[in-house]
């Protein structure tokens, strides 16, 4: 969760596992969209000495729709490579690393940024830009922000990027969720939780104290839109659809030519990441790793899924007698509309005031963003179910409760935006994980790339 | 993909001159042709495999000697009964 490990095969090639997507018009340059793209899950930071880096074998992809045929109009493409400085140490460092240029530092990374766009035609903005090391503790990396800072860099195409270690964002208790589905603040309401638990009990954020990888944009709208204008909320021109993707070559043949590995062919796509959960919660495990190949525009055919998802016919037989509305509501066989309008095609104008983010009728997983909603003065966690347009489903930012948020529209509580005589239960209101953005140890930060400055190793060994 | 140990230079840069590397790098570069890059269809686009280059073929369907070149960033596709035939002694023999 969101995406860590979601599917059977890419949870074995963590480097090319995509955790985490997020996108938003950013709080403090509101002229410009920051997309987050995570990979490599559940970084222990004391996992030296090989600490964790991008795969230099993987093409990392985040990609842009603006006219809602779920192709990339936009794709910006980052290919990372590894050096080492001293070939006679086994050490990551041999010093403490006081620069993005320490000699002391043994293993760094580089990577381009290329542009292509809807025909296929490729702009190198950069090249050889630095990553940051990993933050391994107070005598190796004595000035971790001041490094993160320097791996900073605006480009003159009018992108600022950034690519490297950071703290997890995300929280989940996943320790309980993956346990048939419990849920700790309600698990003696659990239909096996109540004859073992007698009270609720405190949520665990299972993912804190860890870190991700991350490759972060900052982007003017008028880069991303369809036409390039500055469009009114009701204007379809407005909203773009997001995902990241990431691909190897497809034939790989190790050890030839005196050791040296042979890799060619195109590049086969091997994961993908919307809308958060999209592909841990919706598609059944023997489709996880179909899905993980294939672009948005295919995802007509995963329509069924959304439509009647298994988490909304689990919730009433995990939950007895908590759930009896959606129960009724599943066995009415209507359509989950509403979630096909969440996930799969933008939520049309006339359904919440001053708001929609509709693609048009294609069907396709994206993380869909109405540019022209300006960052929220108070933001809630809950997203659009708070009342707050700039959060999601519209968009993702990093503070986002996109579990609760989830599990709430799944629950039943975004059913009325299609059909006005559905009550929700009450339930649908208040089921949470019972976590937020305060459950993260690492303060997020006010500017980009947002993401809190990664757990050091020594402070946080295990 | 193995690491690449370095071979130029140790660089010595402050954080301004890396700024100016990165920015740079944007103005000089024009645009490259690397639509094949993300692609995992036929490219036949591809120019000739130099005489180092890497190639991986794999024999696809012997029925019908259909056979995939693998090639940079490509994959051509090939019929060709008698080398599939060819191919498939030689595995035999292996």
């Amino acid at each position: 969760m969101s995406s860590h490990r979601e599917a059977p095969e890419i949870s074995k090639d963590p480097v090319a596992d995509s955790t985490d997507l997020y996108a938003f018009v950013s709080p403090d340059r509101p002229d410009t969209v920051t997309l987050i793209a995570n990979y490599l899950p559940f970084q222990v930071p004391s996992g030296g000495p090989n600490f964790f880096e991008f795969g230099d074998d993987v093409l990392y992809e985040i990609n842009v729709d603006n006219n809602g045929d779920g192709h990339p109009d936009i794709t910006y493409q980052f290919r990372f490579h590894t050096e080492i400085t001293n070939e006679n140490t086994f050490l990551y460092n041999t010093g403490p690393i006081d620069a993005l240029d320490s000699e002391n530092w043994n293993r760094r990374q580089f990577y381009s940024v290329t542009k292509v766009d809807a025909h296929g035609k490729a702009q190198l903005l950069a090249r050889n830009v630095p990553c940051p090391p990993c933050n391994i503790g107070p005598l190796s990396t004595p000035d971790y922000v001041g490094l993160a800072n320097d791996a900073t860099f605006q480009l003159k195409s009018g992108e600022r990027v950034f690519a490297g270690q950071r703290a997890e964002g995300f929280f989940v208790d996943l320790g309980a969720i993956f346990d048939l589905g419990n849920l700790r603040p309600f698990q003696q309401l659990h239909v096996v939780g109540k004859d073992i638990f007698n009270v609720a009990d405190e949520p665990v954020n299972a993912t804190d104290r860890l870190n991700v990888s991350s490759i972060a944009l900052q982007i003017p709208i008028t880069h991303l839109v369809s036409g390039g204008g500055r469009y009114d909320v009701n204007d379809q021109r407005s909203v773009i659809g997001v995902w990241t993707s990431a691909g190897r070559q497809q034939v790989r043949v190790l050890g030839a030519a005196k050791a040296a590995d042979v890799t060619v062919g195109p590049v086969a796509q091997v994961s993908r990441l919307g809308n958060p959960l999209f592909n841990e919660v919706i598609v059944p495990m023997a489709q996880k790793d179909l899905w993980n190949t294939l672009p948005p525009s295919e995802d007509k055919r995963f329509a069924g899924l959304v439509e009647k998802p298994e988490l909304a016919q689990l919730l009433p037989v995990l939950y007895p007698d908590v759930f009896p509305n959606l129960a009724e509501l599943n066995e009415s066989g209507k359509p989950r509309v509403d979630l096909v309008a969440i996930l799969l095609t933008g939520i049309p104008a006339g359904l919440i005031d001053g708001f929609q983010n509709n693609t048009g009728d294609l069907q396709a997983d994206m993380l869909r963003l109405n540019t022209a909603i300006p960052p929220a003065k108070r933001p809630s966690r809950f997203g659009l179910l708070g009342g707050d347009l700039a959060g999601f489903p519209n968009g993702r930012r990093t503070t986002d409760d996109v579990v609760t948020i989830s599990l709430r529209a799944i629950a039943g509580l975004t059913f009325p935006l299609i059909d006005k005589n559905f009550t929700p239960d009450d339930a649908a209101g208040a089921v949470t994980h019972g976590l937020s953005a305060a459950d993260v140890t690492a303060p997020f930060l006010k500017h980009f790339p947002y993401l809190g400055v990664p757990y050091d190793g020594f402070n946080n060994p295990s | 993909m193995r690491t690449r140990q370095r071979n130029r230079p140790k660089f010595k840069i402050s954080r301004r001159q890396v700024l100016t590397v990165a920015a740079s790098a944007g103005v000089g570069a024009a645009a490259v042709s690397v639509s094949g890059l993300s692609s995992a269809v036929d490219s036949r686009l591809a120019g000739a495999a130099s005489n180092d280059e890497a190639i991986v073929v794999h024999l696809r369907d012997p029925s019908n000697g259909t056979l995939d070149v693998f090639v940079g960033t490509s994959r051509i596709e090939v019929r060709d009964k008698g080398l599939a035939a060819r191919l498939q002694r030689a595995a035999r023999q292996g």
